[in-house]
């Protein structure tokens, strides 16, 4: 008696097993195809997250290259600027002694200036230098311009986005890092 | 009864959905379809229910798979081409950031030279060429290699 109520209870619920297997099998296949196109986009998002990071990096070189630049500009700058400093201060001491020379003169070589028209000879008169003393002070000139137009060449703007000067240029390469979906 | 072996064998005819897993010996279709004709008919329902379901399954396994094989082939396309536009990216970057170092360091040569030599003019020449250098932006060449790619008119000349 048992053992048929066993064999029956099992024809039947054999069966039914066997559909409810399928039918979950049936959602299992379509999950797994979900499961595998989300894992195809996490894929490509992580190729484009590269992309992007190539993108930086090459920012980032830009930047170095920018600042070793300058930097050693700035090097030659410093040592054009010592000499002009030098130069100036001898200057100031010469104007120091001329002018004390040209207070502490005689009544009659005051005198005969006033008729000669003769003026007081400031050694920082520009006119008065030599010309190793005026391409001095071309190069100081020149290496503050030049360092003052490199520093105003800019990357990235004050909310760290790239400047409307670059960002053409760094729009076409991350149309180019952006992959095929853009294409 | 015989609905059930047309439905089954239309079902193996046209889509091959019921894989014959016995390949080669005697076909099992039939052997199954002449058994139920005797059966009672709650039987026969259960057995129609559960092929509906093997089928069903089956399809939708074949037609998941085809998805699942489209969806690796277009990843992989794009996967490849999102790499090939890096390595093309970064070789260019780096020749042009190469090509942009040799300049600057050929111009602080001319520069120091210029400077041993108290040569104003030339010290400005190399200046004004450092300050062009600077002031270009590397990422030009990606817009001018883009240009050109994109160009119909695009030719290459090998001299």
């Amino acid at each position: 008696m048992a053992g048929g109520t066993a064999i029956l209870g099992g024809v039947i619920a054999g069966p039914a097993l066997a559909i409810i297997g399928y039918s979950a099998a049936s959602k299992s296949e379509k999950a797994l195809t979900e499961a595998f196109e989300m894992e195809s986009e996490i894929r490509e998002a992580i190729e484009q997250v590269e992309n992007g990071n190539a993108l930086l990096v090459s920012i980032r070189e830009r930047s170095e290259e920018m600042r070793a630049v300058i930097s050693d500009l700035r090097a030659r700058y410093l040592s054009v600027l010592s000499n002009a400093e030098k130069m100036v201060s001898i200057k100031l001491a010469q104007k120091g002694e001329a002018e004390a020379a040209w207070n502490q003169a005689g009544m009659i070589t005051k005198a005969l200036r006033k008729v000669k028209g003769a003026k007081f000879q400031d050694p920082l008169d520009f006119t008065s230098f030599s010309q190793s003393e005026k391409d001095l002070y071309s190069l100081l000139n020149l290496f503050g311009v030049a360092l003052y137009r490199m520093i105003k060449v800019k990357i990235l703007d004050e909310d760290g986005l790239v400047t409307t000067e670059s960002e053409g240029s760094v729009a076409e390469a991350r149309l180019l890092l952006k992959g095929s979906n853009s294409q | 009864m015989k609905n059930l072996g047309k439905k089954l064998l239309s079902l193996t005819k046209k889509g091959n959905a019921i894989p014959n897993t016995n390949r080669g010996e005697k076909p099992i279709l039939p052997a199954v379809l002449k058994a139920l004709e005797k059966a009672p008919t709650h039987v026969v329902d259960g057995v129609t229910n559960v092929f509906s379901q093997v089928t069903d399954y089956l399809q939708t396994a074949e037609v998941e798979t085809t998805k699942r094989t489209e969806i690796a082939a277009k990843r992989d396309v794009a996967i490849e081409a999102l790499q090939n536009q890096r390595t093309a990216f970064e070789l260019l970057m780096k020749l042009t950031f190469q090509e942009r170092a040799a300049v600057i360091q050929k111009q602080f040569d001319v520069l120091d030279r210029a400077m041993a030599s108290g040569d104003v003019s030339t010290v400005k020449s190399a200046l004004d060429g450092m300050v062009a250098v600077i002031q270009s932006s590397p990422f030009k060449s990606i817009q001018e290699m883009q240009m050109a790619m994109g160009s119909k008119d695009f030719v290459v000349r090998l001299e």
